[in-house]
């Protein structure tokens, strides 16, 4: 019997690594599942040449801004010397960070939640005498400052936008203005699919739907 | 039929094979160490980034699939975390291995899946999947507290008698060098499908990055990218072969291990990775065997002979390790284990109370909101300022030789017959950019000009000026300007050709 389990075991085990392999081999099913993730060995998915940083501030009534992130108990530095709210890429859990600032700490009546990211291209990180090494002009360290997501005080979205870096590409594609042009002949006016009706109906639930995939749907017009 | 036979004789060999399992108590003894270093600082802010009563950000949401395990209250969300301090030392130390080794897998698997961005990252999935495997192993067999408690006497210790020891199937050790074999594989189909990474531009992207620990070395690596595309694939290549050449006892076997140990290193050094390299260590010791061990001990009891003091000393140090643990202590073991933990659980908790992270019963109140300053808040909300060429640009080079599109001889001094490469290093992403090459004498004259487009995916863009006699020796600057914008300039030094010895 403990042979069995063994085998059973052996098998099932090996059989998860083999499907995590074969699946990135194939880019099939990468992202199908979050237990992907443990059979995915992507350790060097892509850097950019721009550093970024992401900052939560809310906005009072009062018209104050305050840092939500981090809390003003403290900070925690998972793995270097920068904040928790600076890894989190894709924006998922910053609105909750920052809610969960508001609901321990004293302050005004707030009237919005803002994400910021902060970007630099990597050359400024060079230390100064690096810099002289390979550059001969001065080093005029700049940061861009984008508005990725609004919230209300309660967590609702008013505007949500892609990464600095997705805009800075998709602009770089569509500056074309041909291609602009094809682009508005085929851009919906209604809600057609399924999905974007689903969206534009009030009072659909997107509790479950990451913060990244939020869009302003809400004011596409129903085709109903 | 014979060779069929075979074929499976052989697999049941690899997998069932008896042995005693030295290499995975030096796993259960090193593992759990090396993930207390991240266990330990979360455990101060359990509240704040593994409870409800905080901000967990759950691997599953980035999925879509939403909130898929429970968030526990603070209070319940320390208890369990300080149970799973205490299991991770327990199972080092191999007391009541298994249960304390299945606490360990489950907690740590649950911390970590509750916050995807400060925890949940590829090292913590390395250590989940050994907790899996030591979990249904017999790892605490040997150099443990249980083995001590199992009143197995006279352990095999330098100057002491060998006895019969414990043996058990081999099929744990095999599925975690099976996993680090795939961990490998799959990291080289990762850099081989990255766009760049042979280019060194992605190394040089990670080298420059500030999201990890202090890396001064990987920084200076970054001036140098063609060193860097030789170690892309070196690595790549050890990576593919590692799960092929490991397996035998041959000379590859440590040759494939150095490669490593020295890989993970100097990921520490370039990358600022601490605890993953501390974790791959921890599983290359799955391939310590029987063997590895009896040579090791050799090794050490020749050494012992030779020194006189140690002659003496070890044998009663093993002597007092090995004496049978009284009757008692084995029987209550398992209740003071759980004892133990309740205990811990309570005093995790009410330490927690104690420091009150989120500082809510200090006698001046809750903590007030920090307010930004005015300028920084413009700053921040404005309108984002456009791109500035320069920021499109990383830096510009002149050599003469190339390798693997990258400059190798970066100088700035030329001589007449020689071909100065000019090299704009670019920042993706950039738009599909008209780029310019002037070179200018000492009093500003236009000399030469040279253009050409450098589509948006491009890394880098060169040009090429023979420098022949028709260009007077002396200084002169390179500019580069894009959409009519001077962007960057680098003076050079253009020398006549040097003379023969032999005249003219």
């Amino acid at each position: 019997m403990r042979r069995w389990l063994s085998c059973l075991f052996i098998a099932g085990y090996l059989g998860s690594l083999c499907l995590g392999i074969s699946s990135q081999a194939l880019k099939f099913g990468t992202m199908s599942h979050p237990a992907m993730y443990f059979v995915i060995w992507d350790m060097f998915c892509g850097w950019s040449t721009f550093e970024a940083r992401y900052h939560l501030i809310a906005e009072g009534e009062s018209g104050t801004h305050y840092w939500l992130a981090p809390g003003p108990w403290g900070d925690f530095q998972p793995y270097g010397d920068i904040d928790r709210n600076h890894y989190d890429y894709h924006g998922n859990g910053l609105l909750r960070m920052a809610q969960n600032t508001l609901r321990h700490s004293e302050h005004e009546p707030i009237r919005r939640i803002i994400s910021v990211e902060e970007c630099w291209p990597k050359k400024y990180n060079l230390p100064d005498h690096l810099w002289a090494m390979r550059c001969a002009e001065p080093k005029d360290p700049i940061s861009y400052f984008w508005v990725r997501n609004v919230y209300t005080a309660d967590g609702q979205p008013l505007q949500g936008r892609p990464s600095y870096l997705t805009q800075l590409y998709t602009e770089s594609i569509f500056k074309n203005p041909r291609l602009q042009a094809d682009a508005k002949r085929g851009q919906q006016v209604f809600a057609v699919n399924p999905y974007d009706r689903f969206l534009a109906t009030p009072g659909a639930r997107l509790e479950n739907v990451s913060p990244m995939v939020t869009e302003s749907l809400e004011s596409l017009p129903s085709a109903n | 039929m014979t060779n069929e036979m075979s074929w499976k004789s052989r697999v049941e060999q690899f997998f069932f094979a008896e042995e005693v399992p030295y290499g995975l108590a030096l796993v259960r003894m090193s593992l759990p160490i090396v993930m207390l270093f991240m266990i330990v600082p979360r455990w101060f802010v359990t509240r704040e980034i593994f409870s409800a009563d905080g901000s967990p950000s759950q691997l599953s949401v980035g999925y879509g699939y939403g909130s898929m395990f429970p968030e526990f209250s603070g209070t319940v969300a320390v208890a369990l975390n300080s149970l799973l301090v205490l299991a991770s030392v327990t199972a080092a130390i191999g007391w009541c291995t298994r249960p304390s080794m299945i606490i360990t897998f489950v907690l740590f698997t649950y911390f970590c899946w509750l916050d995807a961005i400060s925890t949940t990252t590829k090292y913590t999935v390395i250590a989940t999947h050994v907790f899996l495997i030591l979990s249904v192993s017999h790892c605490g067999a040997v150099w443990s507290v249980d083995a001590w408690l199992a009143n197995r006497r006279r352990q095999s210790w330098p100057g002491m008698a060998a006895v019969a020891r414990p043996t058990f199937p081999v099929w744990p050790r095999r599925l975690l060098q099976l996993l680090i074999g795939a961990i490998y594989f799959g990291a080289a189909l990762t850099k081989i499908q990255t766009s760049g990474f042979f280019s060194s531009d992605q190394l040089q992207a990670w080298m420059l990055t500030h999201i990890n620990f202090r890396h001064p070395v990987g920084e200076y690596f970054a001036l140098y990218p063609a060193i860097l595309v030789v170690f892309a694939y070196v690595v790549v290549v050890w990576e593919l072969l590692f799960s092929f050449i490991i397996w035998q006892r041959t000379f590859w076997r440590p040759v494939m291990l150095a490669i490593g140990v020295s890989f993970h290193f100097m990921t520490s050094l370039t990358l600022g990775l601490l605890i993953f390299p501390a974790t791959c260590y921890c599983t290359y010791l799955a391939f310590v065997d029987e063997q590895d061990v009896q040579h090791a001990f050799a090794a050490m009891r020749k050494f012992c002979r030779k020194t006189s003091w140690l002659k003496f000393a070890v044998p009663q140090i093993a002597s007092g390790i090995s004496a049978s643990a009284p009757a008692l202590v084995r029987r209550a073991a398992p209740l003071a284990f759980a004892s133990l933990a309740v205990v811990w659980m309570g005093a995790g908790v009410a330490w927690e109370h104690h420091l009150d992270p989120y500082g809510i019963r200090r006698p001046e109140g809750r903590h007030q909101l920090v307010a930004i300053d005015p300028e920084i808040a413009q700053a921040m909300l404005a309108p984002t300022t456009p791109l500035r060429d320069i920021d499109k640009f990383f830096a510009i080079d002149t050599g003469t030789f190339q390798f693997g599109d990258l400059l190798v001889d970066r100088r700035s001094s030329y001589r007449h017959g020689e071909k100065m490469i000019a090299q704009c290093h670019l920042n993706v992403p950039h738009e599909d950019m008209w780029i310019e090459m002037q070179l200018l004498d000492s009093e500003n004259h236009l000399v030469a000009r040279k253009n050409q487009v450098a589509a948006r995916e491009l890394y880098r863009a060169h040009f090429e000026y023979d420098i022949t006699e028709a260009t007077e020796p002396g200084d002169y600057t390179l500019v580069i300007r894009t959409a009519g914008n001077e962007v960057l300039r680098k003076p050079v030094t253009i020398f006549p050709r040097s003379r023969s010895m032999f005249g003219n």
